[in-house]
């Protein structure tokens, strides 16, 4: 399987005054499509720093990143939001979404920043919400809606568009345990695309279960990388390795 | 985008009234104040204008404007006559009289015309006819001062008025010119002016031009002629406005009243779109992540602050309308005054750019605010 991601000695360094702190300190990594690749670590171990390097938000200090074949480092500010603009779609912690506007239209944002005419523009963010069941709060805004049905309209709003990386930062940290693995299985069923690959930042416990891979970083560096299809394999003497939630999902 | 730039500036309804009504208040400042400079300053040379029937102005040499008029010899009019391209030359006094109708005394001005053609005589008459001042010891005199002299009282010929202790019997009312020194005016004869001030010469020599004449070259011809100084009248009542601008601190009183509507609407307008766009730095972000370029950020600023600019100042400037259509009707002292196109335009486009260039300046934070800043919460 060629790799949707590949990062090879990623540095990152922010500068605070005089200080230079090291975020990220040689990450190397392959992320595969068709599956739900977790981050995790502690506060400040530079998850989203990470994350926003992948989704073509940050450009490293040094090292290369290559998506969908893209190379990061190498593309201007412009080629960058380009890139965004086709490729990813973001998810946020705390959904985001704009006040004054209704759950269709900003699921609509990422087509109409892209010039899609506006009518196409919502009648695509209309089936994605009615994919993810709030077809009826498509005329709703923001405030009208649980956090979690919030959460889902900030997921429509990052497929929309059909993105090829879909980037996750603590989705479920602002949901109660069951509108987070609603939210969780939602992103599970997108990583079974082969074509699209779909990062997760948490450090919510909870959720692990749901991922195919999960990194861990620690201090800026891969403390461990592990495969949970295959551990959850071994856990089933070596059945399939499924998800336990493939089911409910 | 634009759809989804107007919907965010309408949704927070509160700010978005805020800097509507900034723009309207800095509006209605400038357009009135500028409008009331520039009325004001034309009412300087009104006397010059109204006179519709002169053409060019003879004058003293070192007169300067309209309202301090040196003397004349009585002659020079005939002289003037000689000048090839003349029609008509007529004595014109202006002079400053003492009115008195017993209940009030009073300062006024005396403007005296010839009695044979009545030139620089105001055309409009409220009653009565100009050709009476024909008769001696008779006065016309404006609606304004009627007013002031008789507060209160009908409009009514044949009362006596003591100028400068001589009795004269009124004839005429008019409309005259707005002014701009608010003294009550009569007109009279040059003879009936030599009566009431014995040996009082003329401060003018008015002009008609043959038909066949220019004006411009025709003053230039009897200035150089006669050696007096001798102006066509739109150059003449420049020189009274130019007179009333550098002598005055009128234009520094009303810049300063214009400029204060600049700043405060300026301060207004960029402190609450300052704050609105700082308000919305986080939906800019997320839109700035998602692949909005610069570009687009900039175009949804401006399409708000646009709106904004439009309706506040389609607000300001029908309150600075509907005070020029409603105060001159009821306070003379406006009386004639307007809305100049000119300033509509002019404080139209100053309003945009102030509203332009605080949206822009508080762009550039969204601009600038990297993507992946909103990432990191």
């Amino acid at each position: 399987m060629t790799a949707a991601i590949t990062c090879r000695d990623i540095v990152m360094r922010f500068q605070e005054g005089d200080e230079s702190h090291l975020v990220l300190d040689n990450i190397t990594l392959d992320i595969d499509p068709g599956r739900l690749t977790m981050i995790a670590g502690p506060s400040g171990c530079g998850k989203t720093t990470l994350l926003s390097i992948l989704g073509g938000a940050l450009k490293p200090t040094s090292g290369d990143v290559c998506v969908f074949g893209e190379h990061l480092a190498k593309l201007s500010g412009g080629a960058m939001a380009r890139f965004r603009r086709s490729h990813v779609g973001f998810i946020f912690q705390q959904y985001n979404l704009v006040p004054a506007l209704t759950a269709v239209e900003n699921a609509a944002m990422p087509l109409i920043i892209a010039g899609t005419p506006a009518h196409q523009a919502f009648k695509a963010a209309r089936r994605e919400l009615a994919r993810l069941g709030l077809e009826k709060y498509a005329d709703r805004l923001p405030k009208k809606l649980s956090g979690g049905q919030q959460q889902r309209v900030a997921i429509a709003r990052a497929l929309t568009h059909g993105p090829r990386l879909v980037i996750c930062d603590e989705p479920t940290a602002a949901l109660d345990s069951k509108s987070g693995e609603a939210v969780m299985a939602i992103l599970g069923d997108l990583s079974k695309d082969e074509s699209r690959a779909v990062l997760v930042v948490t450090h919510d416990q909870r959720v692990f279960s749901f991922a195919d891979r999960l990194i861990e970083l620690e201090d800026g560096r891969v403390r461990a990388d592990e495969d949970m299809v295959a551990i959850r394999g071994l856990g089933a003497n070596g059945e399939d390795g499924a998800s336990p939630h493939d089911e409910a999902a | 985008m634009n759809d989804i730039a107007l919907k965010i500036l309408w949704a927070d309804l509160g700010k978005a009234a805020a800097m509507i009504l900034g723009v309207a208040f800095s509006t209605l400042l400038m357009a009135q104040q500028a409008a009331i400079f520039v009325c004001l300053i034309g009412n300087t040379a009104s006397h010059i204008s109204a006179a519709q029937d002169v053409d060019i102005w003879v004058a003293d040499g070192r007169a300067d404007y309209f309202d301090d008029p040196g003397a004349l010899p009585a002659a020079l009019a005939q002289r003037v006559k000689s000048v090839a391209g003349v029609a008509y030359a007529a004595p014109f006094i202006r002079m400053n009289v003492v009115l008195d109708s017993n209940d009030f005394v009073e300062q006024g001005i005396l403007v005296g015309v010839e009695a044979d053609t009545l030139m620089g005589a105001p055309q409009k008459m409220l009653q009565g006819a100009i050709a009476s001042l024909r008769s001696t010891d008779t006065f016309v005199i404006d609606g304004r001062g009627y007013s002031d002299i008789w507060p209160g009282e009908e409009l009514r010929l044949g009362r006596i008025l003591e100028v400068d202790g001589r009795r004269l019997r009124l004839v005429g009312i008019v409309d005259p010119p707005s002014p701009f020194i608010s003294m009550p005016l009569i007109y009279t004869s040059t003879a009936t002016a030599a009566l009431v001030r014995p040996g009082v010469s003329p401060g003018f020599v008015v002009v008609r031009a043959e038909e066949s004449a220019q004006a411009a070259p025709l003053a230039q011809a009897i200035s150089e002629q006669t050696g007096y100084g001798a102006f066509d009248k739109d150059a003449f009542a420049q020189m009274t406005i130019d007179y009333y601008l550098d002598n005055t601190g009128i234009p520094i009183n009303f810049a300063i009243t214009i400029t204060l509507g600049f700043i405060v609407g300026a301060a207004i307008v960029a402190q609450t779109f300052y704050l609105f766009v700082t308000e919305n730095l986080r939906h800019l972000a997320v839109f700035k992540a998602m692949g909005a370029n610069a570009r687009q950020l900039i175009t949804m600023t401006a399409i708000q602050c646009v709106s904004v600019a439009v309706i506040g100042f389609g607000l300001g400037i029908a309150g600075a309308a509907y005070f020029f259509e409603t105060v001159p009707e009821k306070i003379t002292a406006f009386k004639g005054f307007y809305l100049p196109w000119g300033i509509f335009v002019k404080v139209g486009l100053v309003v945009l750019g102030i509203s332009l260039v605080s949206g822009l300046i508080s762009i550039q934070r969204a601009v600038r605010f990297a993507p992946a800043h909103v990432i990191r919460g």
